[in-house]
């Protein structure tokens, strides 16, 4: 193959990024996934569905690090990954944002982009470091900006915005770090038509920057706007996986549902 | 396949310090500066406060004559309750978790009892005797802090636990009796008074500091090519705190000078605004106490946080009763005890915290600790029955919070805010 391409470049073109083979994952006697397959590429937006309790919750967690699989592999870029815990997985280049948005209602956008992981100067050498308020703050308007996320003040804070400006922060928040798998788990949901659309604008600007992006969702209609491919989870196993642009949503439906069997199912 | 083997390729975004350069930072508009932000809900919870206070004031002033607003009074007011404003901070970080320490009372009378008995009994020097105090205190709070972070007991279990244990300690050491202290630098600390000189330099010294930060701080957003507030705002704030403090330091000159207690509650409030503001534990406080589980998901360890923040409690019941130790001279039980909880949470409350956690700075202590020693001073003037004080007191902390609970509801004070937004 050409050797002198960048890495990505392979994957965009065959390989997914992110690859999931039958992993296997139990609940004392329940059995969540059954050998599940699931890959997500570059520069696509991969929706996971399925009906709840069809295991789409625990194969997020597990790809996320939040539960660690009993059996099967996750890869990375073909290599081999083990996550022992979120962190772990966010090391690797996957972010999540969830559906509770895991945002600090009392604290500023810039604040809240950088929970955690805070930008320092020193003022004492070796004793005080004090927060960099002003580099963050340049970040924050930069990334927002970037990504057209809209909103009066990266210093107003976060109880101040609106459900889908509140959706747009957490989703920055997850890219700011440079991610290669952004995971949306149900994005829109809760969201009134303007700021799902302003969301799902995002997803797609997501996906222009090469983004492995994948989305759970219950809603048809996001789907087939967003969406390159689909995968259908049912009772911890994958039955079916779409091009979208092949399907109607009575198939996707249908595979949810499960009134048809789709044979067609690893044909990525 | 094995090209693709390094764990984080550039295959998605490039780092975001160089995302920019594709157009200016249109997220941002001119409203953006150091979060100060001046909203109608603010002033609807704090406007009242500084009305009340001057109503307060002026009813006492009338009540005694002309008493309660002299140098000489709000001198005493300053030197006898400097002391639970300083508890008040431990109860600020406290209440930012949206926790709450029930033993703060006893444990402050346990620093009272160790200082007193170290230093009377044991024959300590006054270094040793207050060291030993506040580390000893600090410990029973991070002891404290252990059982509510770690094995994650509710906190008002825990610190009823304590408030029990560390009275049952200190009438123990006190042994119903009282422990005079004559040691002259501990008496200093409650009973002595910076000289008029000192007052006026370091009052200079706190506006040179506060423009020099602005500067700096306009310097730095400039250099990021950030909007910063309008020059004629900071130069206002600048000369307000120059105003407000010679007040201060002229009317407590005119007596006896400006008491150390209230030194020493400047220099803990300054040091702990910088600790909460400034620095990043201070931001992880805030966030823990906003959404503990967006702050475990960030990353941040919220089990040392609230473990830290128990420390810092039991660290200024320390310093706490080794003040009141200076102020009496002496140890004794009814030196300090559960009424005490009463008022810091008081003192905590009604200058902005909130109970529910995430919101308030340590500021509030200077606010409500004024508010708190003032209705002590001067229902004492008037020689008011003190049972009645109790209930006094009591309605205003409910007052306080019934402020807060309903100033938080995105309905509440809804007739109010329609007023004011239209006037």
């Amino acid at each position: 193959m050409q050797s002198e391409a960048p890495s990505y470049s392979r994957a965009t073109a065959e390989e997914p990024l992110l690859q999931v083979r039958g992993l296997v994952k139990n609940f004392g006697a329940v059995e969540a996934l059954r050998g599940v397959d699931f890959e997500a590429s570059v520069g696509q937006v991969t929706a996971l569905l399925g009906d709840n309790g069809a295991g789409k919750s625990t194969l997020i967690k597990c790809i996320a690090g939040t539960h660690v699989p009993d059996g099967g592999e996750i890869l990375l870029g073909g290599a081999p990954q083990h996550f022992r815990t979120p962190i772990d997985a966010t090391r690797a280049g996957i972010e999540t944002v969830y559906q509770d948005l895991a945002l600090c209602d009392n604290l500023d956008v810039v604040a809240n982009l950088f929970l955690g992981r805070e930008e320092g100067q020193t003022l004492i050498p070796g004793v005080v470091r004090t927060l960099d308020e002003e580099d963050m703050e340049k970040r924050a308007s930069e990334a927002l900006s970037t990504l057209r996320i809209n909103i009066p003040s990266v210093r107003n804070q976060v109880a101040q915005l609106s459900g889908g400006q509140r959706q747009s922060i957490a989703v920055a928040k997850a890219v700011l770090w440079s991610p290669q798998v952004v995971i949306l788990d149900e994005p829109t949901a809760a969201l009134g038509v303007a700021q799902t659309r302003q969301v799902l604008d995002l997803v797609l600007r997501l996906r222009e920057r090469g983004l492995a992006v994948i989305v759970i969702t219950h809603n048809m209609v996001d789907v087939f706007e967003v969406a390159d491919r689909a995968s259908v989870m049912r009772l911890g196993s994958r039955v079916a996986s779409f091009n979208i642009k092949e399907v109607t949503p009575d198939d996707v439906v249908a595979a949810i549902t499960g009134s048809r069997s789709f044979e067609t199912v690893a044909q990525a | 396949m094995s090209e693709a083997k390094t764990p984080r390729p550039t295959v998605a975004a490039p780092a975001p310090a160089s995302i920019a350069a594709d157009g200016s930072p249109a997220a941002v508009r001119s409203t953006a500066f150091g979060g100060i932000t001046l909203s109608w809900d603010k002033l609807l919870t704090t406007v009242p406060i500084y009305i009340g206070l001057i109503v307060i004031w002026l009813y006492f002033d009338s009540q005694t004559a002309g008493k309660f607003i002299g140098a000489r009074n709000l001198s005493e007011m300053a030197q006898e309750f400097s002391y639970e404003a300083v508890l008040a901070i431990g109860v600020v970080f406290v209440l930012l978790l949206g926790e709450i320490d029930l033993s703060l009372g006893y444990l402050t009378l346990l620093s009272v009892a160790l200082t007193a008995s170290f230093s009377a009994l044991s024959q300590y020097s006054a270094g040793v005797s207050i060291l030993l105090a506040i580390v000893i205190c600090t410990l029973c709070g991070l002891l404290q802090g252990m059982l509510i972070a770690w094995v994650r007991m509710p906190s008002f279990v825990v610190t009823l636990g304590g408030f029990l244990i560390f009275e049952g300690i200190a009438y123990h050491i006190l042994a119903g009796s009282t422990i005079n202290v004559f040691d002259p630098f501990i008496s200093s600390i409650g009973t002595y008074y910076l000289s008029n000189t000192v007052s006026w330099i370091v009052a200079v010294i706190v506006v040179a500091a506060y423009v020099l930060a602005k500067v700096a701080n306009y310097r730095a957003r400039a250099k990021a090519g950030l909007p910063h507030a309008p020059v004629a705002r900071t130069v206002a704030a600048a000369i307000a705190i120059g105003v407000v403090l010679a007040i201060i330091v002229a009317t407590l000159n005119s007596y006896r000078g400006v008491p150390v207690a209230l030194a020493i509650l400047a220099a803990f409030t300054i040091v702990f605004w910088f600790f909460a503001s400034k620095l990043q534990i201070g931001r992880r406080i805030y966030a823990v106490g906003g959404n503990l589980e967006a702050a475990r998901r960030a990353g941040i360890n919220t089990t040392a946080v609230r473990w830290l923040v128990f420390g810092i409690s039991g660290m200024m019941a320390g310093v706490a009763g080794v003040m009141l130790v200076g102020y009496s001279a002496a140890g004794s039980t009814t030196t300090a005890g559960p009424d005490l909880l009463l008022d810091v949470i008081s003192i905590a409350v009604i200058g902005g915290v909130s109970l529910t956690g995430g919101k308030g700075t340590v500021w509030a202590v200077l606010l409500g600790g004024l508010v708190i020693a003032s209705l002590d001073s001067g229902l004492n003037l008037m020689a008011t029955d003190p049972y009645y004080v109790y209930v006094i007191k009591g309605a205003i902390l409910l007052a306080a919070i019934g402020i807060d609970v309903i100033g938080k509801r995105s309905s509440g004070f809804s007739w109010l805010r329609r007023r004011t937004a239209r006037a």
